[in-house]
This record gives structure tokens, C-alpha cells and sequence, in this order.
């Protein structure tokens, strides 16, 4: 069980920062977008 | 035959001719080729000294074999072209089709040469003769016809690369994988003799992968040929 | 941007469900332990998304060479490019569910691994011609032909490979398969797995939006010389 559970963490906390650098790198390219616009 | 048909065929065999001719001037995609393969059978045949290897390794060497000395020879169908600067010339002068089967065919001549002279050699130097030689002829022709149909296209896209190195090798071996695994199950069967019932799924596919990937590399070669 | 907290909400689930509920594992047909099987979950969504868009790449390269328009080359590139990450960790899952269950990082009697290496191989091919053209009209063009001519073998492959390996295949389909070719995935394991696959794709369709996103910047400054 406690294997288990100490790999979700794991992978949560992959997630997390996987998930938190495809949003900043979303902002990144909109900025991008619309500073090209200009 | 129509006039145009034979004109085609007399075009085609034109590139082809003119090819051989160059070729038997400086003899370098050949002297390759069959310097290559005598290395490598020799190096294996050494490396192996006693040890006996089933007629299924033995398979898979011979079809090895082929495939890298193909791999060190037949870019040269069009490299030439590049460096020689005659590609120009041949772009103006001929249609895309003609071209590619000139090429496949004189690469075709080059494979043969290669089997006609690496097939007794195997057998002597690795000991084994093929029970079935007729099964053994349908992986060989076939499997040759489909390593010149396959990679004729390739050797023009490596052509036009600015860097070429082992590129031929590198973009050859994904595509010509399900010619070398059908074709070397046809062998083994022929080396270690069986029916013609074991040979009808991968015979299938070996027919059907050189008329596919031959159809697809002419559909293809234009887009290659010409910017 | 709401889709995107879906998706982040719904792999969170799929994470946290994967590992606090039983084990997808059928103890009657399969090896191992237990807790390796839940790699499923993860696996098998990214070996489809790695397929995926070894099949987009495909589409944008015919696209290309109909058209000659570069946004389809860079729509190419870019699938290829993900494919290609998504074939990377989906070979790593693969192998620790192999050390785990069979003993063993690799075999090359496992056809599927052997499939997902050639799918590795292929798309690293069409990374070694990229980078030896220089001219990008003419690196477009022999990029697309040379991909049409992968995805051919890929698919001669797919009925070659089973042949040559028919005997040794391990990979655990049973237990979501069976004989009659029925699906016998319990209701929980079948929730989180479609979830999963929900989210990888939805996932891959992002990444996939943000790398043409950023390699169409890339080449619009190449052309107006930033």
C-alpha cells in the first residue's frame, strides 16, 4: 500500500509541474501572438 | 506495342545504359558493393571459425549481407548525378518515371552482379547450400526487386541532402524492414527445406511490398526529383 | 482555458484512481506483481498518442506536398517531434512494467517492444534528414516524401511483425481481451482507463497546438530576417 501510494505522489507531483510548464509556455506563445500582432 | 510505350521502354533502358557505361568507367558503386560484402561474408566467416550456426543465423547473415552492401553502394545511382552535375541535365531531359526505373533497373543489374557473385561464395565459405533452391530463387529475385524498388527513391532524397553520411542507411532500414524479415523467412525455409505452403504468407508479402513500395516511390519520385 | 482544468482535474483522478483502487491486473491469466499492472493506465494512452501522431504526421505531409504550403511542413515536423517524445515514455513505462513483471529492461523477443523501438527508429530517421537539408523548401519536401514512405512500411510492419515473433509475445492483453475478443475490463479499471486516454489525447492535442505555435514563430522570424 504505502509503495502505492508514495509513487502517486511521485507522479502527482510530475503532473503538476508538467502541467504548470505547458501553462507558462501557453502565456509565453499569447504574449508572443499578440505582441507580433502589433 | 503503341509507339509510345516503346519509346518509354527505349527511354528508360536509355538511362539504364547510360548509367552501366559510367559505372564500368570508374566501377565505384560496384567495386563498393562487392568489396563490401566479400569483407563482411569473409569477417563472418572467420568470426564464426567452428562454431556451426543454424541454417535460421545462416538466413539472416546472407539477407545482412545483401543489405549492407546495398547500403554502401546503391546511393550512388544518384550521388554521381549531384556531384557530376549532369543531374540538371537529365531533370530537362526526361520525365520523372523514365528516370526512376532507369535508376531502379541499373541498381537492379548492380544487385545481381552482388548475388551472383556472393551466392556461391556463401555457400562455400559458410557450408551451406540451400535444400530447396527454387524457394530460395523466390526469396532472392523478389527480395532484390524490392531492395532496388525501395531504395532508388531513397538514394535521390539522399541526393539532394546537403549532408549525406549514413543517411542512406538510416532512412533504408525502417522501410526495407518488412522486405528483410519476409524475405528471410523464405530463406530459411529454402535453407532448411520445407513445403511451398510455408513460404505462401511471407511470399504474399514480399510480392505485394515490392509492388506497393515500388508504386509508391513512382507516385512519389517526382516530388523528389523536382522542386 | 476551461478545457485545460478539465484536463488537469481529470489526470489528477486518473493518477490518484490508478494507484488507490485495485490493481487492473487479472490474477487468473497474468504474471507479476499486481501493482506493476497499473502502469496500464498510463502505457497503453501513450503508446495510442504516439501512434496518433505518427498518423498526423503522415496527413500533414501528404498535405504538403499537394499544396507546398510550409504551415504543413511545420504542422509535420511538429507531430513528428511529439510523436516521438510520446514513443520515448512509452518505451520507459514499457521497460519498468518489464523489469517489474518479466525481470528484464528489454527483450527483443517482446514484438511490441520491438514495434515501439521501430517507431522510435523511424521517427529519429526523419529527424536525421531534417537536419542534413538545409534549403527548407527542399527539406519540406524530402521530409514529406520520406514520411509517406515510413508510415507504408509502418503499415507492412504491423502484419509483418506479429509473424516473426508470433511465439513470444507476453504483452499483457488478456487481460482486457479475451478469446471471444470481448471486453472484460472491470467498471472501475475501464473508467480510469478511458479517462486516461481522454487525457492523454486531449494532453497531445495541446502540446501539439503549443509546438506548432512555437516553431511558426521560429520560422516567421526567419523569414522577416529578426
Amino acid at each position: 500500500m504505502n509503495a502505492n501510494i508514495v509513487v502517486m505522489i511521485v507522479t502527482l507531483l510530475v503532473w503538476l509541474g508538467v502541467f504548470l510548464y505547458l501553462l507558462s509556455l501557453d502565456r509565453k506563445v499569447r504574449k508572443l501572438d499578440r505582441g507580433h500582432e502589433n | 506495342m503503341p509507339s509510345g510505350a516503346l519509346n518509354w521502354v527505349g527511354s528508360v533502358l536509355a538511362v539504364t545504359a547510360k548509367d552501366i557505361r559510367s559505372e564500368f568507367r570508374t566501377r565505384y558503386a560496384l567495386n563498393a558493393i562487392l568489396m563490401f560484402a566479400l569483407v563482411t561474408l569473409t569477417v563472418i566467416s572467420f568470426g564464426l571459425g567452428l562454431l556451426n550456426p543454424s541454417k535460421e543465423i545462416l538466413a539472416a547473415l546472407f539477407w545482412i549481407i545483401l543489405f549492407f552492401a546495398a547500403m554502401s553502394g546503391l546511393a550512388h545511382a544518384f550521388v554521381r548525378e549531384e556531384e557530376s552535375g549532369t543531374s540538371l541535365v537529365l531533370k530537362l531531359s526526361c520525365p520523372g518515371t523514365v528516370v526512376f526505373f532507369g535508376k531502379m533497373i541499373f541498381n537492379l543489374i548492380l544487385l545481381g552482379v552482388l548475388a551472383i557473385l556472393i551466392v556461391p561464395l556463401f555457400i562455400i565459405l559458410l557450408k551451406i547450400i540451400p535444400a530447396d533452391w527454387g524457394i530460395f530463387l523466390l526469396a532472392l529475385i523478389p527480395g532484390i526487386i524490392g531492395l532496388a524498388g525501395a531504395t532508388t527513391i531513397v538514394a535521390a532524397v539522399v541526393s539532394q541532402a546537403t549532408v549525406k553520411g549514413a543517411l542512406f542507411t538510416v532512412l533504408s532500414f525502417p522501410i526495407l524492414l518488412p522486405l528483410l524479415v519476409a524475405v528471410i523467412e523464405i530463406t530459411e525455409v529454402a535453407f532448411l527445406g520445407g513445403t511451398w505452403d510455408e513460404i505462401k504468407a511471407p511470399l504474399q508479402l514480399l510480392i505485394a511490398y515490392d509492388v506497393v513500395m515500388t508504386t509508391l516511390s513512382v507516385m512519389l519520385f517526382d516530388f523528389v526529383w523536382r522542386q | 482555458m476551461v478545457w485545460k482544468i478539465l484536463l488537469f482535474l481529470v489526470m489528477t483522478a486518473v493518477i490518484i484512481g490508478a494507484f488507490v483502487t485495485a490493481s487492473p491486473m487479472n490474477p487468473a491469466i497474468s504474471v507479476g506483481s499486481p501493482d506493476a499492472y497499473r502502469i496500464f493506465y498510463f502505457h497503453v494512452p501513450q503508446a495510442w498518442v504516439a501512434s496518433l501522431s505518427f498518423l498526423v504526421a503522415m496527413y500533414y505531409s501528404i498535405r504538403y506536398l499537394q499544396t507546398r504550403r510550409m504551415a504543413f511542413d511545420i504542422r509535420a515536423a511538429a507531430a513528428n517531434r511529439l510523436g516521438l517524445f510520446f514513443a520515448v515514455i512509452a518505451t520507459v513505462t514499457g521497460s519498468i512494467f518489464a523489469k517489474m513483471t518479466w525481470g528484464e529492461f528489454w527483450n527483443w523477443s517482446e514484438i511490441r517492444e520491438v514495434s515501439i523501438f521501430l517507431l522510435m527508429v523511424i521517427y529519429g530517421a526523419y529527424f536525421a534528414l531534417r537536419s542534413a537539408v538545409a534549403d527548407p523548401d527542399k527539406r519540406a519536401s524530402l521530409s514529406a516524401v520520406t514520411s509517406i514512405l515510413f508510415a507504408m512500411a509502418a503499415i507492412f510492419l504491423i502484419f509483418v511483425l506479429p509473424r516473426m515473433y508470433a511465439e513470444f509475445s507476453q504483452h499483457p492483453s488478456d487481460s482486457v481481451v479475451d478469446e471471444e475478443g470481448q471486453i472484460t475490463m472491470g467498471r472501475t479499471v475501464a473508467l480510469i482507463f478511458f479517462s486516461s486516454l481522454a487525457a492523454f489525447t486531449a494532453l497531445y492535442v495541446w502540446m501539439y497546438r503549443l509546438t506548432i505555435r512555437v516553431d511558426e514563430t521560429g520560422h516567421n522570424r526567419t523569414l522577416e530576417g529578426d
